[in-house]
């Protein structure tokens, strides 16, 4: 056996006379807010999640709970998940997309006031995302700008059509650019599809040759 | 005869074709290594089963889940009492039960692995001792810390054949470790330390120290024109794909590994490892050996100061593998993940 099992619980007596950090260094005063966008087929999908810290959380709380009576309904979610909706812009190609809420999840309200909630929000815009070529997305969150930290990516495209090539971003995450572009499906190329395809040549030369000589 | 050999050089393309085609083989291993793998799966199963012994009805019943429920993606770098996991509950356990839980542990991790996670769950002790709640889970009214609020939940029935996860967790700490066969992930697992340095005893801990001074070293070794491919014109604040995210993979950024000298791929390989390698070394070195065959389409993105002791973020990403080390604002607080987009949870051992 390596490390003695009781090693954990001797040390955890001689800590007690170690050194502290506080209790808790969470995010307290600033809402972490993360953005994940995914380039589709058939459309934008931006991912939303909302974490308030503990001393503004009250604020969100007072928010969404608008007649304060200290219950969350699901309308009153709704007009706040709506109320992130208007503050997204999203454009491509420099033409601003029509945004709808697809869907929203909340936490408690112990738990939002604990620092530890998020809110998620789906958001999506089904338009086609233009023809072959090369494409600007222009992603801009102004949800409670000023008391916020922001984090905004690219998903990798599930659809083989689209392809990313590269993220501008402003320094705080608020703003990010992203270029793609639309092409034909992409099979993967790899040294081996490479092989294969020089293969399945010799097969056909090979084949046709005999069949020449037969 | 001359058609007999055509026939033998076509049908030699496609097999090298075929060969050279198939991506980096997941968990390819020498014969050695198979065989210490499964020496192991077979010790982890065993241990795993005292454990079942040792603990009553109610104490099995709490530790085991269903292979494909919901359990599996229910981890969280939160405190208990803020995150209400599911298991076995260290400090519910008798002595001898929490013997066979830690032995359980030391046989699937790695002595480095096993260190790091004692260390994490000190870190909490430190919290407990600072002012922290403790006591029996949290009892909801806000987070409680220290070595007692880890759990312990098995995924699947323990199998040296059929997939199952050791799922080992609580605040700052998330081990999924799926097993299949004589095969197994660590993806997705989350480390994280607060404080990120503290003393027992005169002696200096850092759970993530490694982690934080190899990855110094690699941004320090760069030439100019690879720091500015590496580092991001961005701050970074927290995780990107961290608890939540299960199935997202985020377009790659920053410098490109293969750019790098043999001796910066090390160092690379080096951070690697401080998460690989919390596994058994018979399950972390195929998987490294993966993660090296694919450095050829593996970024390393930096985003803050290069000072040593500074908030920095750092990222490492390539096709099977994402690590994130996330400062929360200061040095003394950090989160971590790390996921293989192609094999989170056994996905691929279940493929196979």
């Amino acid at each position: 056996m390596r490390a003695s099992n009781s090693i954990l619980g001797a040390l955890s007596l001689a800590i007690a006379s170690a050194a502290v950090a506080s209790v808790s260094a969470h995010r307290v005063d600033e809402i972490l807010q993360a953005a994940r966008i995914d380039l589709r087929d058939d459309g934008v999908a931006v991912d939303l999640a909302l974490t308030p810290g503990a001393d503004v959380a009250d604020s969100i709380v007072a928010a969404i709970d608008r007649d304060r009576n200290g219950l969350v309904t699901s309308d009153e979610q709704t007009d706040y998940a709506a109320s992130i909706v208007r503050d997204v812009v999203v454009t491509i190609d420099g033409a601003r997309l029509a945004l709808r809420l697809n869907d929203a999840s909340f936490p408690t309200i112990a738990e939002l006031r604990s620092g530890e909630g998020t809110i998620r929000v789906q958001v999506g815009a089904s338009r086609l995302l233009f023809a072959n070529g090369p494409h600007q997305l222009f992603f801009s969150n102004g949800h409670h700008a000023g008391r916020s930290v922001y984090l905004a990516n690219a998903l990798v495209p599930a659809s083989t059509r689209v392809s990313v090539s590269g993220q501008r971003r402003t320094f705080d995450q608020r703003e990010l650019t992203i270029d793609y572009s639309i092409g034909m499906a992409q099979a993967g190329f790899t040294p081996g599809g490479l092989l294969g395809m020089v293969a399945g040549v010799l097969i056909v030369r090979y084949t046709r040759r005999h069949r020449n000589r037969a | 005869m001359r058609v007999a050999a055509g026939f033998g050089a076509v049908v030699f393309g496609v097999f090298v074709a075929v060969a050279v085609g198939v991506p980096a083989q997941r968990g390819a291993s020498s014969p050695s290594t198979s065989a210490a793998a499964t020496d192991v799966s077979s010790r982890i199963v065993a241990s795993a089963q005292k454990l079942l012994a040792a603990l009553d009805d109610a104490g099995r019943a709490k530790l085991q889940f269903p292979l494909n429920g919901e359990q599996k993606a229910r981890w969280s770098n939160l405190p208990s009492g803020v995150f209400k996991r599911e298991g076995v509950r260290l400090g519910d356990l008798t002595t001898a039960q929490r013997t066979a839980l830690m032995t359980l542990l030391e046989t699937a991790f790695s002595a480095s692995g096993y260190r790091k996670v004692t260390e994490i769950m000190r870190g909490d002790d430190m919290l407990l001792g600072g002012g922290g709640r403790g006591g029996p889970r949290g009892g909801g009214r806000g987070p409680a810390f220290g070595s007692d609020e880890y759990y312990l939940a098995f995924v699947g029935a323990p199998s040296t054949t059929e997939r199952w996860m050791l799922q080992f967790g609580g605040h700052h700490l998330a081990i999924n470790m799926t097993f299949g066969g004589s095969r197994a992930t660590l993806a997705p697992t989350l480390t994280g330390a607060q404080p990120a340095t503290y003393t027992v005893e005169g002696r200096t801990i850092r759970p993530l120290g490694q982690e934080n001074d190899r990855a110094f070293a690699l941004i320090a070794s760069l030439s100019p024109e690879q720091r500015k491919q590496a580092i991001l014109p961005y701050a970074v604040s927290d995780l990107v794909l961290g608890p939540g995210q299960d199935g997202r993979t985020i377009q790659p950024e920053g410098l490109r590994v293969s750019t790098l000298s043999s001796s910066q791929q090390a160092t690379v390989m080096e951070i690697v490892r401080e998460w690989a390698g919390i596994a058994n070394e018979a399950f972390a070195a195929p998987r490294l050996a993966d993660i090296r065959a694919n450095l050829r389409e593996t970024y390393f993105a930096w985003s803050g100061p290069t000072t040593p002791g500074s908030v920095a973020y750092f990222r490492i990403q390539g096709p099977a593998l994402v690590i994130e080390y996330a400062p929360q604002r200061d040095v003394d607080h950090i989160h971590t993940i790390y996921r293989d987009p192609t094999n989170d949870y056994g996905a691929a051992f279940a493929r196979k």
